[in-house]
């Protein structure tokens, strides 16, 4: 079906009028129903591909998909590479708290260059979140092998996740392969604990280290089971993981639901009913919600190193938290006075002997004049860091430090970037639903939608509540010129789970705090610990979902359609920071808020 | 065209036509006037078939972290040496379903003293199916901003992917700012 002009020369001879002109939009309006859909796709830059591989299934790939009305299936396309064996794939569908929809697996092995997945998105509308759950399939053949123990220089289990080869383990791995650890019955053949582990990812180790004794694996393991390990004869073997490189990520709405005929009630020569019209005008309203998609984020940050400074490959931006309110004071002095001003009133302290009294003591001080501000002092290495929360969003507040360190003032509207993309060229989505130049047109709604989930450490379960704003810049002649729109987007509570017994929370925890830990908590701050993570913004399929995702949609008007160039900007400032329960304060770690995709498409926008 | 029921039809519908404001609805309520002027308010699925949903293929240059006015290098190429760097360096791939209807692209860029190349591949075969590559510009002129079209000479139902490439001009340090490739309206 295709489209075709409704003029003289596509008329039949005889042909009356009325029946000639509505059959002819029908047909029309048919043909863009069916085969112009809203698609869009994302590439990614050479080195900084999504790398995917998991022993167990995860989802990565999110992408936030605004569905078109109508639109029944969804279908991905990806570009890849595969290497050491064949990874399994499962296309994922969820909304809101409901259970996942997953498809059926495809599997792909190293000739396979191309990857289709089906959504079946019949049973959803609106905002849905698409992913991409990935199974690898092991190699047979060992890397290397070892005995486990509890004692001596044997492997053993260090803690849940880490396992410790010992001393002379001397195993080499590749940065640019994935592993994974099978655990079976020893050498003697006698396991006292018949209920082996399930093959286990690898996604933690030390790179700098050209011979690795230690390595994390997900899921986590439960040190009580070690314990009817004793005595046990259990072998650690090291296996490749089949791995999949993304290279571009397409994604298409490919079937829409079936639609009454209305050719007979409008055929010629009856006077059309008026339902029938406004079915047709119903079906062209339709045809405009169907806005384009602009952009598909998950960009990987190319600027993004870990703690040890390698670069990063994360699908995505993650932002410390803290980074939004802390300041670094300098080397922790006992004889320094730390003031905090806030909204212009100071409160002081000085003489505190350690960072823990000169937090209470600034505290107290605070909480006496202002209610729901916390300021928190920490050591990290010897540098004392302030950071505060507090229910305001700019409240005014400065933190000096005196006695030979100086003084430093806080940004307290800082805030940091998630992601970027270019849009514009929105011609087809002037908001005009009738008029052939769009001159009606001055302006142009867009609506983005970011995937948020957060990571770190804390002593109860938090719901962090960041806000997202989007700020817009022209381009031209080669320079970029001030933001001429900014909007906030909204806010949304993002959770942040503590350790918990049950063990589905538990592992979730694990995966996303050692991606909170890997990350410095600020420029400022040394670095420390040296390790990396392979498994970063992915989660088990029955956390993909709300509340263990939080999507933050909004909409931004761009006031001057007529520029070509557009660069919006993605931002997250801090905003209220909501715990719950006790002893969720103070933390160990930072929290990390990480946005692996967003999507800006079209706002549908009747003209006035 | 034969204009039988005319009268008809503007009687039926006059009373709802209020209700309904539907742009398709006038047009069946200016029924007198010429064909051409219908076809023209028609536009509506004609903007929608012609304009619709060009997909955006790939945008570069979305610095994650950015918060102040810097704006960093995608890509910077070496060429004032031998061997590789002299060649053509893989910037990126962009999978497209299908080419049907959408034989045509353009890249938009911000390049100094650098050629980029697409080429539009079978995504199944690696087959090349067309390509383009930048004017060389020249030495010594700064950055450019500009467009490339790439124009596929049949459309193709199977999935294809546009390999991007740059390479710096000899004997010169070439850098990319910017990239995003785009669809092209169609013609019909």
């Amino acid at each position: 079906m295709s489209f075709k002009k409704i003029d003289a020369a596509g008329a039949a001879g005889g042909q009356p009028f009325d029946a000639f002109t509505l059959h002819g939009v029908l047909a029309n309006q048919g043909a863009a129903y069916e085969g112009r859909a809203r698609r869009a796709q994302v590439s990614f830059e050479p080195g900084n591909e999504p790398r995917l591989a998991s022993a167990l299934p995860l989802v990565g790939l999110p992408v936030v998909w605004p569905l078109s009305p109508g639109c029944e299936e969804v279908q991905a396309s990806l570009l890849v590479a595969v290497a050491d064996g064949a990874v399994r794939l499962r296309p994922v569908v969820s909304q809101g708290e409901r259970d996942p929809w997953v498809g059926d697996e495809v599997a792909l092995t190293s000739s396979d260059g191309l990857a289709q997945l089906t959504y079946n998105t019949s049973g959803f509308s609106g905002l849905v979140l698409l992913g991409v759950e990935v199974r690898s399939d092991l190699d047979d053949a060992e890397v290397d092998k070892f005995s486990l123990h509890e004692t001596g220089d044997h492997a053993y289990l260090r803690s849940d996740t880490r396992v410790y080869l010992g001393s002379s383990a001397n195993l080499a791995l590749d940065d640019n392969t994935r592993y994974a650890l099978r655990f079976g019955p020893g050498a003697a053949g006698e396991a006292h604990d018949p209920e082996f582990l399930p093959p286990a990812t690898v996604f933690w180790w030390d790179r700098s280290l050209a011979n690795v004794d230690e390595v994390d694996i997900w899921p986590p393991y439960s040190r009580a089971r070690e314990e009817s390990w004793l005595g046990a004869s259990i072998e650690i073997s090291v296996h490749k993981l089949a791995q999949m490189r993304v290279y571009s990520m397409s994604v298409e709405e490919t079937a829409f639901r079936a639609r009454a005929d209305l050719r007979d009630a409008l055929r010629p020569g009856m006077a059309p009913a008026a339902r029938t019209l406004r079915q047709l005008h119903k079906r062209n309203y339709e045809q405009h919600l169907r806005t384009k998609v602009h952009a598909l984020g998950g960009y990987p940050d190319a600027s993004a190193t870990d703690r040890q400074g390698d670069k990063v490959t994360a699908q995505g931006v993650a932002v410390p938290f803290e980074d939004l309110f802390i300041v670094d004071v300098g080397v922790f002095d006992a004889s320094t006075t730390y003031t905090v001003t806030i909204s212009g009133t100071a409160h002081s302290t000085s003489g505190q002997a350690s960072a823990a009294a000169t937090r209470s003591a600034l505290r107290t001080a605070i909480r006496s004049s202002s209610d729901n501000a916390l300021v928190i002092a920490r050591l990290l290495g010897s540098s004392l860091v302030l950071s505060y929360r507090t229910a305001a969003q700019s409240p005014g507040i400065s933190v000096s430090a005196t006695g030979g360190t100086g003084t430093i003032t806080l940004t307290s509207t800082a805030a940091r970037g998630l992601g970027a993309a270019w849009v514009g060229h929105y011609s087809d989505d002037k908001g005009v639903v009738d008029g052939e130049t769009g001159d009606a047109a001055n302006r142009c709604s867009l609506r983005v939608a970011a995937l948020l989930l957060a990571a770190g450490s804390p002593g109860a379960d938090e719901l962090i509540e960041p806000t997202l704003t989007a700020r817009l810049r022209s381009f031209d002649s080669g320079a970029w010129t001030g933001d001429s729109q900014t909007a906030t987007l909204g806010s949304g509570p993002v959770l942040c789970l503590r350790n918990d017994n049950d063990q589905a929370r538990r592992s979730l925890r694990l995966l996303r705090y050692w991606l909170s830990n890997q990350y410095s908590v600020s420029t400022l701050i040394p670095r420390h610990g040296a390790r990396w993570h392979t498994l970063r913004g992915m989660t088990p399929r029955w956390a993909f979902r709300e509340p263990w995702v939080s999507i933050i949609e909004g909409a931004v008007t761009d006031a001057q359609p007529a520029e070509t160039h557009r660069l919006l900007r993605l931002l997250m400032v801090g905003s209220e920071f909501n715990v719950e329960g006790v002893g969720g304060i103070e933390p160990t770690a930072p929290r990390l808020v990480e946005c692996p995709t967003f999507t800006v498409w079209g706002s549908e926008e009747v003209r006035p | 065209v034969s204009f039988p029921s005319d009268t008809l039809y503007y009687q039926h519908l006059g009373a709802e036509a209020d209700a309904l404001a539907s742009a398709e609805v006038s047009v069946a309520l200016t029924i007198g006037g010429a064909v051409n002027e219908h076809e023209v308010a028609l536009n509506n699925a004609h903007r929608a078939w012609t304009q619709g949903h060009r997909a955006v293929l790939g945008t570069w240059g979305q610095w994650p972290g950015l918060i102040d006015d810097a704006q960093p290098v995608l890509w910077t190429l070496d060429n004032t040496g031998s061997g590789s760097d002299s060649a053509f360096a893989e910037l990126a791939r962009a999978i497209l379903p299908r080419a049907t209807d959408r034989q045509d692209f353009t890249l938009y860029y911000d390049k100094e003293e650098a050629e980029i190349r697409v080429t539009v591949k079978n995504a199944a075969t690696g087959a090349t199916i067309g390509s383009a590559v930048t004017t060389a510009d020249g030495t010594g002129l700064g950055r450019l901003q500009g467009s490339l079209g790439v124009t596929i000479s049949t459309a193709v139902s199977t999935p294809v992917y546009l390999l991007i490439e740059a390479q710096a001009l000899a004997g010169e340090v070439g850098s990319v700012w910017l990239m995003r490739i785009y669809e092209d309206e169609t013609t019909t």
